[in-house]
């Protein structure tokens, strides 16, 4: 079954395509990782996905369904940025999201909190840089949802909260149900994670395929031919 | 539901900014009132309608900064990640505006009979009623105008504030031009009838339901184009 | 439990292959007995912080290999069938010379040393550590 179907997708911001011309697919239950610098469309990819930015063309369907109302009750989305209110607490926030999505875990988030050690009390702009990225995760995992999409989860993190982020997604991933997607520069801390992988540079794929295979033909990490391509 | 949550949020988030606003134009109000204790009769007028300006111009700003924020904060990737349409979002938000115009507008009123009372003290009267819902259609409406124009300038790529301000010149200008083309229509409707009796002089004015029936329907109407702007031109 | 020191495994090479030749080394170490629980999938993928899936792949594959069969409701345990067993020792030695020899034949020397210098360094070095017989 294929959760998401991307043909001659383009994204244009004024006279800058960020993406341009993406043809590809993803069956479900996978965990694809797509690298690429900052810049290569990565970020833009991710957003058309969860609905927040409208194609210039090609099209999108997740399920079948163009991304709007509906596929965003299905889709986790967790941005790059800070963006959650600073005047809320932790637990506010996650409180907050529980009353709009069905598919809400509240066992799940009990676990992530106190598996992540999030102090639900605190303010979120009282939060550290590590704190927050660990919150981020909750937010987004906290959830039984068919696509998760998770952009650079472990940027600007200190490397403990790093491995907690790394470890509450290997838990928490429920393999044949759950479709995840994580963008990211941090190719080498990630790469077990992935099974399959997309490189990305200026809008364009240059490289795809399963992790495991790639390791085979070109007897290098996923690492190492990132590097390889990139540098 | 959760356009109820969305706007219970929004209440949160400017709670304190709703008191305190408040709180300083009832200061503001008390301390000119007390500066001059032998006002003109016409001074009921005069403050209350500086009064009805200032909380105008503060419902405008609401307005305008409850979609701003969202920007400003980033968090408009977290609202608009969140499984609503784009008249679910406004429609917790336009409430919003609507509690804040309903306190704005119990200030305003109470300000004006209360030294009305003071000032023509036995008066009696019944355009309390009539007052408080030409008012409060005033303030829901530029509040809602305001994220209205604000949205649709956000929508936009480059030069938002020129083409924004230009766009609000613009339809204000259209607003008024058709207000004055449907004042004919307005007449026909029924009006209010009210009347000031002080001393044994009897007043009585006809007040026209269009007068606040209009900025609502305007209302409604920007609603729906915030709607559509949200749901349809919104990018993040 | 050895596959944790197996944490550091190679990232140039494919994951569930490594995940596979960790369980066969535990089982004919003996860590790993006939008949024996191996850990649940999600278990060895918190361990290793892998994909589930890519461990999922490597059970897969050592199932289809006759080294581990699936109980339903339990999970994945150890052959009981010795000969299967023996076999795997014999490719694991077998994948070991091989690759010792590979890399002994970047240096010439004759077959005597190689054989001479094997029989030095257990009588002398760890033999106290090691179990030949």
């Amino acid at each position: 079954m294929k959760a998401i179907v991307i043909e001659n997708l383009g994204k244009r911001f004024g006279t800058l395509w960020a993406i341009r011309d993406l043809s590809f697919h993803i069956d479900e239950g996978k965990v694809l990782g797509i690298c690429g610098p900052n810049g290569s469309g990565k970020s833009t990819l991710l957003r058309i996905l969860a609905g927040l930015l409208r194609p210039t063309r090609g099209m999108v369907k997740i399920y079948g369904k163009n991304p709007g109302k509906h596929t965003k009750r299905v889709v986790s989305y967790m941005s790059e940025i800070d963006y959650l209110y600073p005047w809320m607490k932790a637990g506010e926030i996650l409180d907050f999201a529980a009353s709009f999505y069905d598919d809400w875990d509240e066992q799940k988030r009990k676990d992530l909190v106190n598996f992540l050690k999030l102090e639900e009390d605190k303010k979120i702009r009282e939060l550290s840089r590590g704190m927050r990225g660990r919150l981020k995760i909750a937010l987004a995992l906290s959830r039984r949802a068919k696509i998760y999409l998770l952009d650079e989860p472990l940027s600007g993190i200190d490397p403990s909260s790093r491995a907690k982020i790394l470890d509450a997604l290997v838990r928490e991933y429920r393999g044949q149900e759950e479709t995840m997607i994580i963008s990211t520069h941090l190719v080498r801390e990630a790469e077990s994670l992935f099974e399959e992988v997309i490189f990305l540079k200026q809008g364009e794929i240059i490289l795809r395929g399963n992790a495991d295979e790639l390791r085979e033909t070109h007897g290098k990490s996923i690492t190492e031919i990132f590097l390889e391509y990139f540098v | 539901m959760k356009i109820l949550k969305l706007y219970i949020k929004e209440l949160k988030e400017n709670y304190n900014w709703m008191v305190f606003s408040l709180l300083a134009v009832i200061a503001f109000d008390i301390f000119l009132l007390l500066r001059m204790p032998n006002m003109q009769r016409g001074s009921a007028t005069v403050l209350s309608l500086l009064t009805f300006v200032v909380l105008l111009v503060l419902m405008f700003v609401k307005g305008y900064r409850i979609i701003k924020r969202e920007w400003d904060w980033n968090t408009k990737e977290f609202l608009l990640a969140l499984p609503l349409n784009g008249f679910e979002i406004a429609l917790a938000m336009t409430l919003e505006l609507i509690t804040e115009a309903m306190l704005y507008t119990s200030v305003a009123t109470g300000l004006f009979l209360f030294i009305l009372s003071r000032d023509f003290s036995g008066i009696k009267h019944n355009f309390a009623l009539p007052l408080f819902l030409i008012i409060f259609s005033y303030f829901v409406f530029t509040g809602v105008y305001a994220i209205f124009i604000e949205t649709f300038s956000l929508t936009l790529r480059k030069w938002r504030k020129t083409i924004g301000f230009i766009f609000f010149v613009i339809l204000t200008y259209g607003l008024v031009k058709l207000t004055n083309l449907l004042k004919p229509i307005m007449g026909k409707l029924p009006s209010f009838k009210v009347t000031m009796d002080y001393m044994g002089q009897i007043n009585s004015q006809h007040i026209n339901i269009g007068n606040f029936i209009l900025p609502l329907i305007y209302t409604a109407l920007l609603y729906i184009c915030l709607s559509l702007l949200i749901d349809k031109k919104m990018e993040v | 439990m050895t596959l944790i020191q197996f944490k550091n495994f190679d990232e140039s090479r494919p994951i569930y292959l490594q995940v596979m030749e960790a369980i066969k080394k535990a089982i004919i170490r003996g860590e790993l007995k006939p008949g024996d629980k191996i850990p649940s999938v999600r278990e060895l993928a918190q361990e290793l912080r892998i994909n589930p899936n890519t461990v999922q792949k490597a059970y897969q594959e050592l199932e289809r290999e006759g080294i581990t069969f699936t109980r339903r409701g339990q999970g994945n345990f150890v052959t009981e069938d010795q000969d299967k067993i023996n076999s795997l020792k014999q490719e694991i030695l077998e994948k070991i010379v091989r690759d010792f020899i590979d890399e002994l034949s970047s240096v010439n020397l004759k077959l005597e040393d190689i054989i001479e210098k094997i029989k030095e360094y257990i009588e002398n070095e760890g033999h106290s550590n090691r179990k030949f017989r």
